[in-house]
């Protein structure tokens, strides 16, 4: 059982990285790309014997406390087979 | 006055701390290591600059949960001194002890270089007996800093 994280920056939070990234990707001949944004992706090996809940419930709380900073943050949870 | 300067992995200001306090203060001064528990025998306590936990994940988001930062908070929480220097100040945001969070710098740059300091406030321990008016020249090296 995996859980699977997305960290994003929150929409008001400046991302110069992801505009860097806007920029080469400009330079590389692509066009109408309106914006990049960087994030961030977690994947956390869980024990089989967890039930769908209480695996939810665990990687929301390390999303929570660990990989996202919820001042700047947001995050979003996938659980897989 | 008797000052604790934190250690973590990855900590590279300690010594200059250490040295400042010792040397220029000239009060008693220890090194205490991010696994310490017990912050009782200090009455000033400095998180210092460098590369706490290589910066991983963000600066200073790994170390606030090194067992010495439930000690540092309670210290805080006691009203006893915390002053946290560039990556301790980044801990200190990342703990909650301070309000705010850090984002990369717009430039992507990573800044070292001199600048000129001003006291917005005099009116804290740290700064009570500085004149106001009055600039100093530092190194500052750093790559997050505070959004406007």
């Amino acid at each position: 059982m995996k859980a699977k994280v997305y960290v994003t920056l929150k929409p008001s939070v400046l991302d110069p990285q992801g505009k860097a990234i806007h920029h080469s990707v400009e330079l590389l001949g692509f066009e109408k790309i309106a914006d990049i944004r960087q994030g961030k992706y977690f994947e956390i090996a869980l024990d089989a014997a967890l039930s769908d809940t209480e695996a939810k419930e665990t990687a929301e709380r390390i999303a929570k406390d660990v990989l996202a900073n919820p001042v700047i943050e947001d995050y979003r949870v996938e659980i897989v087979q | 006055m008797k000052f604790g300067v934190i250690v973590f992995p990855g900590s590279n200001c300690d010594h200059d701390a250490y040295h400042v306090i010792s040397k220029h203060v000239g009060q008693p001064v220890e090194f205490v290591w991010h696994k310490e528990t017990d912050l009782s025998s200090y009455d000033a306590v400095i998180v210092p600059g460098g590369f706490s936990y290589g910066d991983y994940l963000r600066c200073g988001a790994l170390a606030k949960f090194s067992p010495v930062m439930a000690a540092v908070k309670d210290f805080a929480a006691q009203g006893k001194f915390v002053f946290g220097i560039c990556n301790g100040f980044q801990i200190l945001c990342e703990a909650g002890l301070l309000p705010g969070a850090l984002i990369r710098n717009a430039n992507l740059h990573f800044i070292c270089k001199h600048v000129n300091l001003k006291v917005e406030n005099n009116h804290t321990p740290y700064t009570s007996e500085i004149s106001a008016r009055i600039t100093n020249e530092v190194a500052m090296p750093h790559g997050c800093a505070l959004p406007p």
